[in-house]
């Protein structure tokens, strides 16, 4: 053993967590620096400088601001900072709209004076990065990153002898020297362990070579050295638990560049590595908390996309397949050609749009040599764009004066007057409704109502009414709240930031910081679109079988499906449990995404009281308060023996209490604080097997480093704020095509992507790929709003074109499907409900709160093990029940009608309601018996039909159907009022067989009159049973 | 109550030369086929792909989980090792962490450990000689038509297996179609008057529709033995009679042949006047099937319709048979309501089991051989089935638990093999180790009977798995 021995530093740390004891001084990293930043450098750091001032450096805050040095080190008095922060001087008071707390400012106050000890940033070579083992590419040894039994932070490194090696790192320059400047540095420090027998080593390159074999620089062992190289020991003994050494590199190396490193081990079994930094001093070193892994993402190694970077991961894993989808390719406007086509004629920039939609589409229909269909009659446009813009029939008024409007821009003044109906947003919201997969209760065995769920759908129709941009209607669903923060500025913390305990109703608890309290009603919309995050099935057992990560993890994965379906049309549903089967997406994208929702907590207490609101309330609350007071002292007081009059003060009390006002709430999400936890990739998609962690990324085909996030504020991490800002922009290749493709699909019933959720390789290519690209182009460029690109979609020929003609039926489907006729649709639940409401008089005025609660047979109650329990009374206030309305309220239009998961409406689900477990992207259309005796015979069918036959009858007594004239103007309104035209003679002279027909047979057991009305009814069921009516033509 | 000449004018204005619900022609005017595919999908045209040796299939389902050891897979071991701990006995090896691979659904998470006996007696039946237990009696008699499998395994040993039988997913991984949907998806009508999926009886909420994807289209429709009340808006909630019905249904259906003119051929509409038509005719030939009286006293004694005791099932399992008489395809019948199911014997099972065989022994057996005095049974097959075994070991004191890795479920008729017992589980009925079988191998060999082959039913879009088809069991095919 003549090595020659000379070890600097060695400590063994057992345990890394302290506590500030009273008589120690306080220290940077752990009591000072969280301090600074949480409440100084949101106004003093590289956002704002107020005053000239920043505190983010120890250079900074010597220099000071405009008012002079922040920091002397050592010298309270001459300190601005301490000065500031304990409010002596009535002008300087820091931070101006909260005083810190005692214990703050004696933390501050002691560490100024101890002589602000600020140590300069360490560089971190590994913690927990993946991407270090990569770069260790040679030696014969096994590398792989260990996740138990580590030192600190989420992994450690495992090398299996001899030895993995990198001589040259990438960005690995790292000067090392006696005195080092800023971004130089001196001392190493690690954390090393071995198992079995043997030594563990260290071997550093300088400057892009390894160390002589013969000397001992550069090389440090712990144990017995059999490798033959010549090597500075440590101890003679390997460590056998993790041990830190620290070691001075130019004390034993001398002034070199540190580009390279090779952890070694010689006999026995794996050796570990973890926490190696570089650091200028020995106290910045101890300044540095291992396992700190904000710093991970500072480092990464991204590469660049997958079209040009070989290094790419989803190149590697498709072996370079696989990236001519054509989703990926942003979308590009083909404006020449459509300018050229329709420059022959004199139009305006408005008419050359639409016109631009009907090149596209002619081009086909030529190619196919197919002619397009005329445009259809008035009658019918207005019938089909009422329908399609406000799911609603128009009046027979309403038809008429269209018909009767001989002005040029009669069909343009019927298009803003549809989309500036209220009634628009409402048939807009019930598609986006669709999308997200709304409903207002939980799913699974309980099902229980969420209350507050509704506040969502109404601000979903408020978006569509206001016609919010898309691009802000997506920020605000998914980082609403961060949203505000980031609007709001840093440092417009209103109301007291501190922590409060919530409890949601889906049972999650947890310290949250408070959001932000709204001032408008544009910023409480932002709070409620988090509603958004909300709207996932909720399993409320799972917390009794102490299943709460199988249920953090399963609403994980469908938020990321989810928004992945509906905003992007990929289908991540199908990488949660290995690569993608089709699509250039990695398992690992599937939790990139999924990390972007790491940090949220579930929140049903979200203040959404306008601040004026809110003093309003707090000022009430105040009063009552006073007036409770007395009454309160005059208790405290009270003789225990007067138990009258303690009972009568207490009801006293009470009552008053009950009096108090409570704020409006919102159910939605914010994030748990400024980190989130960790998201790891799972194996085979098992939450209880968790592998590599991920960080948040964006699909790795575009970019494989992790995504720039900043946290737009202290209270949450920004994650959600960086997803929502990479989907809301024109440079993202789905996000407006799939958009505008789901507006298309309601004016046409089929998109030009036939798979709406899906723009994948398994989902349908476009059929007029330059049309979809222009009209994306063209959204994003008319600020993303959704009523220009109707308007600019119903404006065309193509939309207005007649949906008959064509014989036979092939070349009918044929000029369909390349859009040179209509395709006629069928209602869809809603629309065939709302109308049947509409046209038999029924329809209630309705337009924002609570959900209605139609009755509902109870044999259907009886049949769901959820209900059945509330009805019970077993339910213990879960709200598991059917809370069935008097039927004359529940007359709303369908959007207002309560969505309970485990029991849709038997009415609308008998017209193909969809699941509200996943995204629906198109509603199914089915043709069954079952909904034509749903229609003719269900209670709803024949009420409507009743309704609608008082409401044509009106006043009108004395009726028998022998007058051929007086019969004729009945059959006409019942004609009018359902199908907007007037009936042929054919058909009213079937009518009127009808109606005597079932006169006389109803007059067999009904007097006259009522036979009559019966018989009129029959002739009202009929005509909301044809096909004319239960579809668009 | 129908009056002759309106109805014949009725069916006239509707027969104008269309038929079968044009299924293709809607989906592809849908949009669902792709652009620039050179051979673009096309979805069933009805026939099947290869030639049939069955054409309806019988589906019971008891629901909650029938001991296998106590009804088709007798095990005396577990008798004789009564009370003992199955890691004391030669049989150990069972409880190996490896071999317990099962998808958890909450509940059951504790390991069942001690033998319980055998809670009935066994003997041998028919030529065949199979050990079946005496709750059986009745189905024994037919033993020599059917085929036992006793090697069936499952995942979920929560009752989110029924849903598994009959999809062949677990019911974490979503919803997916029954096969009862894939058959009627794949094979068109051969009934005019009748829908041609039916299901009967009690069904969990989880296990409660059938097309999912495929659509709604293919969920059976649900019917009830009662002939007043059979169908769901099967009558005018107005109260309205059948003539007035009638001539409600003439007038739409005239109104929509004279706007027809302007879509001549329009595939939707000719589907939506075909489906009033369905349904107007179902208003009467629902009830139709359900007239019982028409059966001699022989054949209701056979179901067992004049005992209490089977008269629900019994009436069930004549219905069954007068929709396969009159053509249905699928009929679904599942017994046992009440919590999971009413086999769910955690505790009492000698009492649960033998009321439950009481209630379906003698009308399933009746079923059998009613179909095969018919000539049915050729070309009918009667799959008896449930979500998974019970324990070998006791739950409490007299009850056994979910079991997932062994159990038994029937076949017969349709070209299946009869008077055989294939595969098996271990001594103790625990693990299914003979020729074991996912329970997608049952639906290959109904989907095999039926000449359909799976693989070309998959629709754009919705990838299957090599798990979800199954293997036909072969060795039980005639």
């Amino acid at each position: 053993m003549n090595h020659v021995r000379r070890f600097l530093v060695v400590v063994t740390l057992l345990l890394l967590t302290r506590s500030l004891r009273a008589d120690e001084s306080p220290r940077f990293v752990e009591d000072v620096q969280p301090l600074l930043e949480a409440k100084c450098v949101s106004c003093h750091g590289p956002e704002k400088q107020e005053g000239g001032l920043r505190l983010d450096s120890f250079a900074a805050a010597k220099a000071g601001g405009e008012s002079g040095p922040a920091i002397v080190s050592g010298d309270v008095a001459k300190s601005l900072l301490v000065k500031a922060i304990t409010f002596r001087d009535p002008d300087l008071q820091m931070p101006p709209k909260q005083k810190l707390t005692d214990k703050e400012i004696a933390t501050l106050t002691q560490w100024v004076k101890a002589g602000a000890a600020w140590p300069e940033p360490v560089a971190v070579l590994f913690e927990d990065e993946p991407q270090f083992l990569a770069s260790l590419t040679s030696g014969n040894g096994k590398g792989r990153l260990v996740t138990e039994g580590i030192f600190a932070g989420k992994a450690a490194l495992g090398i299996t002898p001899l030895q993995r090696d990198g001589v040259k790192i990438p960005g690995w320059q790292f000067v090392i020297r006696e005195k080092p400047q800023p971004g130089e540095y001196r001392f190493l420090r690690l954390a090393w362990k071995k198992r079995g027998a043997g030594s563990v080593m260290v071997e550093l390159a300088s400057n892009g070579q390894w160390p002589d074999a013969k000397v001992a620089k550069g090389r440090y062992v712990a144990g017995p050295n059999t490798t033959g190289w010549a090597a500075i020991s440590v101890s003679e003994t390997a460590p056998a638990d993790w041990t830190v050494v620290t070691f001075d590199l130019w004390k034993d190396i001398g002034n070199f560049t540190l580009t390279g490193i090779a952890p070694t081990c010689d006999r026995g079994e794996e050796a570990f590595f973890d926490a190696i930094i570089l650091g200028p001093s020995i106290a910045s070193l101890d300044a540095y908390r291992p396992g700190r892994t904000e710093l991970l993402g500072t480092e990464s190694q991204a590469t660049g996309d997958a079209f040009t970077d070989k290094r790419n991961p989803i190149r590697k894993l498709f072996r370079g397949e696989r990236l001519d989808l054509w989703s990926l390719k942003k979308p590009r406007s083909s404006t020449l050609r459509v300018e050229s086509a329709a420059t022959n004629k004199k139009l305006d920039s408005e008419s050359r749009a639409t016109a631009s939609i009907d090149t596209f589409i002619r081009e086909r229909l030529t190619k196919a040599g197919l002619q397009p269909s005329p445009e259809a009659d008035r009658r019918t446009l207005i019938r089909r764009l009422t329908i399609d813009l406000t799911g609603l029939l128009p009046t027979a008024d309403d038809v008429q004066a269209f018909v009767a409007d001989k002005s040029p821009d009669a069909y343009d003044k019927l298009v803003n007057r549809l989309l500036e109906s209220p009634r628009y947003g409402e048939r807009q919201a019930r598609l986006w409704l669709d999308v997200v997969r709304y409903a207002d209760t939980n799913g699974y065995e309980r099902d229980e109502f969420r209350p507050l769920a509704w506040q969502y759908r109404d601000y979903v129709i408020r978006s569509f009414n206001q016609d919010k941009p898309f691009d802000q209607f997506i920020r605000e669903q998914l980082a609403g709240d961060e949203l505000l923060s980031a609007e709001r500025g840093r440092e417009s913390f209103s109301r007291a930031s501190t922590d409060q305990s919530t409890k949601a109703s889906d049972g999650h608890e947890k310290k949250t910081p408070a959001p932000l309290t709204p001032t408008t009603p544009a910023e409480a919309d932002m709070l409620i679109a988090t509603g958004f995050l909300r709207l996932g099935q909720w399993d409320s057992t799972a917390s009794i079988f102490q299943e709460e990560v199988r249920l953090r993890a399963e609403m994980m994965a469908d938020l990321t499906n989810t928004t992945a379906s509906a905003f992007l049309g990929l289908t991540m549903s199908c990488c949660q449990c290995h690569d993608h089967k089709y699509d250039p997406l990695s398992q690992a994208d599937h939790y990139r995404m999924r990390a972007f929702f790491a940090g949220i907590t579930p929140r049903d207490d979200l203040a959404i009281s306008l601040a004026d609101e809110q003093a309003a309330i707090d000022q009430h609350n105040a009063e009552l308060d006073q007036q409770a007071a007395p009454l309160k002292a005059e208790q405290a007081k009270l003789d225990k023996a007067n138990k009258t009059r303690h009972e009568e003060l207490k009801a006293k009390v009470a009552e008053i209490e009950s009096k108090k006002r409570q704020p409006r709430r919102a159910m939605g999400a914010t994030d748990s604080g400024s980190t989130a936890p960790a998201t790891h990739v799972f194996y085979q998609g098992d939450f209880s097997s968790p592998r590599d962690e991920v960080l948040p990324g964006f699909p790795s085909v575009f970019t494989s480093g992790p995504a720039v996030i900043q946290p737009p504020h202290s209270n949450t991490t920004g994650r959600r704020l960086a997803l929502a800002n990479w989907m809301a922009s024109a440079d993202n290749p789905w996000t407006a095509r799939v958009i505008v493709n789901r507006i298309w699909q309601q004016h046409f019933g089929t998109g030009l992507v036939a798979t709406p959720n899906d723009f994948g390789y398994s989902g349908a290519q476009p059929t007029h790929p330059e049309l979809l690209d222009w009209l994306a182009v063209e959204f994003t460029q008319r600020g993303w709003s959704i009523k220009e690109l109707h308007r600019l979609i119903v404006k065309s020929a193509t939309y207005r074109r007649r949906s008959t003609g064509g014989s036979p039926v092939s070349e009918l489907q044929a000029s369909r499907l390349h859009y040179g006729t209509q395709n006629i649709r069928r209602l869809d639940a809603e629309t065939l409900r709302d109308s049947l409401l509409a046209v038999s008089g029924l329809l209630k005025p309705f337009d924002t709160g609570k959900p209605l609660w139609p009755a509902v047979p109870d044999e259907l109650l009886n049949a769901q093990p959820a209900i059945l329990e509330a009805i019970e009374g077993k339910d213990g206030g879960r709200m598991q029940g059917w809370y069935a309305d008097p039927i004359e309220q529940t007359d709303v239009r369908s959007v207002f009608l309560v969505r309970k998961r485990c029991l849709p409406i038997p009415f609308l689900q008998a017209f193909d309601l969809p699941d509200t477990t996943v995204s629906c992207a198109r509603r199914d259309t089915t043709v069954v018996a079952p909904q034509a005796l749903m229609l003719l015979n269900s209670p709803e069918g024949v009420r409507y039909a009743q309704a609608f036959a008082d409401r044509v009858q009106g006043t009108q007594a004395n009726l028998s159907f022998d007058d051929a004239t007086q019969t004729g103007k009945l059959i006409d309104a019942i004609f009018q009022q359902a199908l907007q035209r007037r009936p042929t003679t054919d058909e009213v002279s079937l009518a009127i067989e009808l109606l005597r027909r079932h006169r006389d047979q109803h007059a067999i057991k009904e007097a006259a009159d009522r036979a009559v009305k019966l018989a009129l009814a029959d002739l009202c069921r009929a005509v909301l049973n044809l096909n004319e009516f239960a579809y668009i033509d | 109550m129908t009056n002759p000449r309106s109805r014949r004018m009725f069916l006239a204005d509707f027969g104008l030369g269309f038929t079968g619900l044009a299924l293709g022609a809607m989906l592809a005017q849908d949009g669902i086929v792709k652009a620039n595919e050179p051979e673009a999908w096309q979805p069933p045209n009805g026939h099947p792909h290869f030639a049939p040796k069955a054409k309806s299939v019988v589906w019971l389902f008891m629901n909650g989980g029938v001991s296998h050891a106590e009804s088709f897979d007798p095990k005396p071991e577990m008798t004789k090792h009564a009370g003992k701990s199955i890691s004391e006995t030669q049989y150990a090896d069972a409880l190996k962490p490896e071999r317990l691979n099962r998808r958890e659904v909450a509940f059951n998470v504790e390991l069942r450990q001690k033998l319980y006996p055998l809670q009935v007696g066994f003997r041998k039946y028919g030529e065949s000689g199979i050990e079946l237990s005496d709750w059986v009696p009745h189905m024994g008699s037919c033993i020599d038509d059917i085929a036992i499998v006793r090697s069936m395994w499952t995942t979920d040993d929560n009752h989110g297996a029924q849903t598994q039988f009959h999809s062949g997913r677990h019911m974490l991984d979503g919803e997916f179609p029954t096969l009862g949907a894939w058959v009627h998806y794949g094979l068109g009508s051969i009934n005019e008057n009748l829908p041609q999926f039916i299901s009967m009886g009690n069904r969990e909420y989880w296990n409660a529709k059938d097309g999912h994807y495929l659509g709604p289209a293919h969920d059976a429709v649900p019917i009830r033995i009662d002939p007043n009340n059979p169908l769901d808006y099967g009558k005018p909630a107005s109260g309205l009679g059948g003539d007035e019905q009638e001539l409600s249904f003439e007038l739409a259906g005239r109104l929509n042949r004279l706007k027809a003119i302007e879509y001549p051929n329009d595939p939707a509409l000719l589907a939506r006047i075909k489906a009033y038509e369905l349904a107007f005719r179902m208003q009467t030939s629902v009830p139709e099937v359900l007239g019982f009286n028409t059966e001699t006293p022989a054949t209701q004694e056979m179901y067992g319709l004049n005992e209490p005791a089977t008269k629900d099932f019994g009436s069930q399992m004549l219905a069954t048979r007068r929709l396969i008489e009159r053509g249905v395809r699928f009929i679904q019948v599942q017994h046992g309501a009440g919590g999971a199911g009413a086999w769910d014997a955690h505790g009492g099972l000698k009492a649960n089991h033998e009321k439950n065989f009481k209630a379906v022994d003698k009308p399933v057996a009746g079923l059998l051989k009613d179909l095969k005095q018919r000539g049915l049974l050729d070309s009918t097959i009667v799959i008896f089935a449930t979500e998974f075994g019970r324990t070998p070991a006791s739950q409490g004191t007299d009850g056994r638990d979910h079991h997932p890795y062994g159990f038994s479920v029937w076949m017969a008729g349709g070209g299946i093999k009869g008077g055989i017992a294939h595969g098996a589980t271990d001594e103790i009925g625990f693990h299914a180790v003979e020729h074991r079988h996912y329970v997608t191998d049952i639906h290959a060999t109904i989907l095999k009977q039926l000449g359909l082959d799976s693989r070309k039913l998959e629709v754009p879009g919705r990838k299957r798995l090599d798990i979800d088809h199954g293997q036909p069991i072969d060795e039980i095919i005639a």
